[in-house]
């Protein structure tokens, strides 16, 4: 195939957006899970108490954060293959029908 | 800075000195009582001998007390310190998502134009800023631990010598029973010593709650800034509008 023009290339690189997109959003999951497992569960700590306590609220809120991320960028990867698929079809009928006219 | 072998060390050697408290209490009760009921001590000097011996006592029961409450946290300096590299690998991923979501790589959409597009292209800066929010933050809470690790240390430091001293003032309690006649002028400067001891531990704890309450105060505007509006909008990551 000769170098793609015109629709191939949104194509391409409307998919290639969504990879970075699904990557980031694994990223930011694991982001999530290690800040998660940071919380110190239950310990005593005596006159340390004060930060551990603010430490657990502080990792579970930057966690929260980093999970409603890792949806987001999912959310966008999703949006930007619909998108590319969207154009492949549309110009894939349009290749067919102007395959049709030439019979 | 933080020396997790020096803090171990401390760690077991403050154990140690605390598991000797009871051991001396003892020993200084029996002398005490064994000079008391000596036949060369008036029954008035016996009184006043005995009556510093149960002094002596309620003291070490003092430290025995206060100690435990403060051995208590002996494990979260460690943790600290541990958990505060936890979070400099989780400041290296957010800040890799910031660096990776770039504005000036993504966003080419090519023929793909209209509201959608618009959409996407301007939701990549909001997105990549709300995870370098994240990786800043993740830096602060590391600080804020590294700070109170050391903070700990310094703590600890302070009370093995002060358990030490503390342990020193019941030998000499012990000594002054060998002297007989002047014995309650030694138990009394024990007394005294070791009184002076356990208030210093307790003036260490005020210090220490103190530096405490500025790294939680610390986390807390961290906490704040995971929910702040400017790059997450609600409290929440931003959400792309349209799309």
């Amino acid at each position: 195939m000769s170098t793609p023009t015109g629709y191939q290339v949104t194509v391409d690189t409307l998919d290639d957006e969504a990879k970075t997109w699904q990557q980031e959003s694994n990223a930011l999951e694991q982001g999530q899970s290690t800040v998660a497992a940071l919380a110190f569960n239950r310990i005593e700590a005596g006159v340390f108490q004060i930060v551990v306590d603010a430490h657990t609220q502080v990792s579970q809120v930057i966690a929260g954060r980093a999970g409603e991320g890792a949806a987001e960028c999912e959310r966008i990867a999703g949006l930007l293959r619909r998108t590319a698929a969207g154009y492949e079809q549309t110009e894939g009928a349009a290749a067919a029908s102007f395959r049709l006219l030439q019979k | 800075m933080f020396d997790a072998t020096q803090y171990s060390q401390i760690s077991d050697r403050i154990t140690g000195k605390l598991a000797e408290i009871p051991k001396h209490q003892e020993s200084v009760q029996a002398e005490v009582l064994r000079l008391a009921n000596e036949w060369y001590i008036p029954s008035w000097l016996a009184e006043s001998i005995v009556y510093l011996g149960e002094k002596l006592w309620e003291l070490a029961n003092w430290a025995i007390n206060l100690l435990n409450e403060v051995i208590e946290g002996l494990g979260a300096p460690v943790m600290f310190w541990e958990t505060a590299y936890k979070w400099e690998s989780a400041r290296g991923i957010f800040t890799g998502v910031a660096a990776e979501l770039n504005p000036a790589s993504l966003g080419s959409t090519g023929d793909w134009k209209g509201a959608a597009a618009t959409a996407y292209t301007t939701a990549i800066t909001p997105q990549s800023a709300a995870a370098a929010r994240l990786g800043a933050s993740s830096d602060k809470v590391s600080g804020a631990l590294q700070a109170c690790a050391v903070s700990g240390l310094a703590f600890y430091a302070g009370v093995l010598l002060l358990v030490a001293q503390f342990v020193m003032s019941q030998i000499a309690a012990a000594a002054a029973t060998a002297t007989g006649v002047a014995a309650p002028v030694g138990l009394l400067a024990s007394l005294s010593s070791g009184a002076f001891t356990l208030g210093a531990i307790v003036a260490l704890v005020g210090t220490l709650s103190a530096l405490l309450g500025v790294q939680a105060s610390q986390l807390s505007t961290i906490h704040g800034e995971a929910e702040d509006g400017t790059a997450f909008p609600g409290g929440h990551w931003p959400v792309v509008a349209g799309a």
